[in-house]
């Protein structure tokens, strides 16, 4: 009868619903990085950097550990290839993250006044959205243990619903920033290069965190 | 050697953990449909879950009534058998009824529930209910594999020659029965601790249907006069639930190895058999 107790395997929603935790951290890295950049203040740059740096790394080993443990012959509620598409867009926000904190602390970027602004305003949103996609992504144990029923199901839609138009405020607030640099460019010099750099990145983790979600709407929906 | 009814009996090893899986699948389905989805489950389970009972019940007692208790002088026409297991069904499903009442209520009681977590507790009253009609499949499928033999050694024994059709003395019933409830008790007790700490992810809906559709297979092949293993309908009512979505991640080597012991399981017992049968004719001479 032991048979029966080996026929349920690790499933792996909760690994990665640790992972998207770290990643969120990793994200929200970026406001405390702003702040030290935005005060010119070295030191706080550091900090903030090394901080990113250890959450990327974790997520990365999470990342590492989950993709070890879904062999073939394991079969889930949710398809093996949703679960890796939507690990590599949680792993994606943590590196995008890792990457502005290494060009930041690297240049030793300190932000022109009237950018500090529209960028916190972005990294805001960015964040905001990263949260949502957190919560979805805490929603895949309630759906598998409901059994995806209509009512899971329909609540998770709202939730990746709200996540878009939030996704879609990280846009315009990265249209704002986008906007404020360019009509300081020629003071900053070949600075905006970089400024531009940051505020496509800061972006890009909106951008992934929406992806990630999106994904959950697919398998849903299958 | 009849090797028709062995093929038939190998076929009926695939096919039964098949045709648990599509009866788990379809009973999963619909409790998900008319309890989990819906906006009062326990109140829609309080009036579905005394239909189960009547169901199981009705089933156990035509199986039995109807030409099951021959070997106990007690044979039923078809008519009386169905009439009794109505009975049977309407008596087990006011009990069903009362129990799950009495359960929903001790749920309704705790404050600030969610009713779609606490339907699952309720949930417990009929995965019991299942789980006996299990046991009671089992029983009247399994134990014929150490007691059949014994029958036609019995028989062999007192006529002198060896016999088509063994009879089965109740004595032979008794002794299996005491058999199973000795292992129960020493035994059991450690493997159903170990199993049920391994499946916690087996929900009491789940449990459920997978019983329900795996006791139905069984006393299905037992009513048939075929013998199959519990253990690998079960595995296949599980795997129904978990086609159903209401399973986070099932380990498919059970599945292979259960294939690996129908490939091997008879030629090697087979095999064994021939080797263990000269070699106690060689001992005890011609």
């Amino acid at each position: 009868m032991s048979v029966i107790g080996n026929l349920f395997g690790r499933s792996p929603i909760r690994p990665m619903q640790q992972h998207m935790k770290v990643a969120a951290e990793c994200a929200r890295g970026i406001t405390p990085l702003l702040g030290a950049m935005a005060q010119g203040d070295g030191a706080a740059l550091d900090a903030a950097r090394a901080s990113i740096d250890d959450l990327e790394h974790q997520a990365d080993e999470l990342k590492h550990e989950i993709r070890r443990h879904l062999p073939q012959r394991l079969f889930m509620a949710v398809e093996r290839r949703d679960m890796l598409e939507i690990l590599d867009n949680q792993d994606s926000i943590a590196d995008v993250a890792q990457d502005v904190a290494e060009l930041a602390a690297l240049r030793r970027m300190q932000t022109p006044p009237v950018l500090q602004a529209p960028l916190a305003a972005l990294a805001e949103a960015a964040i905001a959205t990263c949260t949502q996609s957190e919560s979805v992504v805490n929603e895949l144990d309630e759906l598998v243990e409901t059994g995806f029923g209509r009512h899971e199901v329909t609540r998770v839609e709202e939730m990746i619903s709200q996540l878009n138009d939030l996704e879609s405020r990280a846009d315009e607030r990265g249209e704002e920033a986008l906007r404020t640099l360019f009509s300081i460019e020629d003071e900053i010099g070949v600075g905006a290069y970089y400024w531009y750099e940051i505020i496509g990145w800061i972006g890009d983790i909106a951008d992934y965190a929406e992806r990630a979600g999106n994904r959950i709407r697919l398998l849903i929906a299958s | 050697m009849a090797w028709g009814k062995v093929g038939q009996i190998v076929a009926s090893w695939v096919t039964s953990p098949l045709i648990g899986g599509v009866l788990a699948f379809l009973i999963f389905r619909l409790i998900r449909s008319q309890v989990l989805d819906e906006d009062h489950p326990i109140e829609r389970l309080t009036r579905l879950g005394p239909v189960f009972f009547f169901y199981v019940f009705f089933i156990v007692g035509l199986v039995t009534l109807f030409k099951g208790l021959k070997n106990l002088e007690l044979d039923y026409d078809l008519p009386t058998a169905l009439g009794l297991s109505v009975a049977l069904g309407v008596v087990g499903a006011v009990v069903g009824l009362l129990v799950i009442r009495r359960a929903a209520a001790k749920v309704r009681g705790v404050q600030g529930g969610d009713p779609f977590r606490q339907v699952e507790r309720v949930f417990v009253v009929l995965q019991i209910m299942t789980a006996c009609a299990v046991a009671f499949a089992h029983g009247s499928n399994d134990v014929a594999n150490s007691i059949g033999p014994l029958a036609a050694v019995y028989g062999i024994v007192t006529s002198g020659a060896a016999e088509q059709k063994a009879a089965v003395e109740p004595w032979m019933l008794a002794v299996g029965g005491f058999g199973i409830v000795v292992g129960l008790a020493t035994w059991g007790y450690r493997v159903m601790e170990t199993v049920g700490k391994k499946i916690t992810e087996l929900t009491p809906s789940r449990g459920f249907a997978a019983e329900l559709a795996a006791a139905t297979t069984i006393v299905l092949a037992s009513r048939l006069g075929i013998p199959v293993s519990t253990t690998h309908i079960l595995v296949g009512s599980v795997l129904g639930v978990g086609l159903a979505r209401g399973i986070g991640a099932l380990d498919l080597r059970v599945v292979g190895s259960i294939i690996v012991s129908w490939v091997a399981t008879l030629p090697i017992a087979a095999a064994l058999s021939v080797f263990f049968f000269y070699f106690f004719k060689g001992l005890l001479g011609p």
